[in-house]
């Protein structure tokens, strides 16, 4: 598929002729960015899947009112952010289901799905992430697999670059000394 | 830390990105649908209750006062420690919306809850 400037995408969805094109090619160009970011906050596929299609309908919804002082992939990063926070709080929250449970279901995912296929180095990495506080890793999983900038993160997250810069320089130093402590 | 591959070890199932875009889109008709039928069970709700209340006028006023001492006797429990945080859930209808409107109101400064998003994305 061909790239689309942000401009074109708005004018396709602006345009009720070709508002259900406009969705498509939006989809088509940031779902697997989107899907990838989420997917690394919730591990489990089946949550990812469910979080991503929530946060277009989210971005569908509001749309037509994008101004366009961001970026759409930055937009759709905070929407995305938020929806998975969000869906990790509910979970952690709902009631009768212990707070651990979910979380231990995110560590066995990652021992025992098919969906997981990596070296050993990099699910040990992804089980130490889940020890640190969700927006803690959420930062990380922006600044170091994500590869963003600290004014792209602060975009998205609406956190001061000092704040951000404090979080991941915790959480890297925390996840090092977890794995020399492993090793 | 600079040992670690980046790549990513998540996998999605075959096809899966192949058919997500058409699967937000039905989910997506299917919300308007149930916007839709809610709007008009909510529209029959109230015509309903404006109905029963002009054929009888002291129905709000027996309820009322019955909402009232019925509160006044949950409070009476919760404050002797009859009935924990838990048991008064436990009786409610839809615990988790009662959690869910708690936590809407206690999530902290970065998370949004989806009003405040939504009023966000509005004027972003």
């Amino acid at each position: 598929m061909s790239k689309f400037e942000d401009q074109e995408i708005l004018a396709l969805i602006r345009d009720p002729n070709t508002l259900e094109q406009g969705y498509k090619v939006l989809m088509e160009q940031y779902q697997r960015r989107i899907y990838g970011v989420i997917r690394k906050m919730l591990i489990i596929h089946e949550d990812a899947d469910d979080v991503t299609q929530n946060t277009f309908i989210k971005a569908f919804r509001y749309i037509k009112n994008f101004k366009g002082d961001s970026s759409l992939f930055t937009w759709l990063y905070r929407i995305a952010t938020n929806e998975s926070l969000t869906h990790l709080e509910r979970k952690k929250k709902r009631f009768l289901i212990p707070i651990e449970d979910h979380h231990q279901k995110m560590q066995s995912y990652l021992d025992e799905s098919p969906l997981i296929d990596g070296d050993e180095i990099s699910i040990r990495l992804q089980k130490i992430l889940l020890t640190l506080p969700a927006k803690q890793r959420l930062v990380f999983n922006l600044k170091y697999f994500e590869e963003l900038s600290y004014d792209e993160i602060k975009e998205i997250t609406g956190t001061s670059v000092g704040a951000l810069k404090a979080s991941y320089h915790h959480a890297s130093k925390k996840i090092e000394a977890e794995i020399m402590a492993a090793d | 830390m600079k040992n670690i591959p980046e790549h990513t070890l998540f996998k999605t199932p075959e096809g899966y990105f192949e058919s997500l875009g058409t699967k937000t889109l039905a989910r997506k008709k299917k919300k308007a649908q149930m916007v839709v039928m809610s709007r008009i069970g909510l529209a029959a709700s109230v015509l309903l209750a404006v109905g029963l209340y002009f054929s009888n006028p002291f129905a709000e006023e027996i309820e009322q006062s019955q909402y009232v001492s019925m509160d006044a006797e949950i409070d009476q429990m919760i404050e002797q420690g009859i009935w924990s945080a838990d048991d008064v859930l436990s009786m409610s209808e839809d615990p988790d919306a009662v959690l869910d409107e708690l936590l809407q109101e206690q999530w902290g400064a970065y998370q949004m809850n989806d009003a405040d998003l939504d009023l966000e994305l509005l004027t972003y």
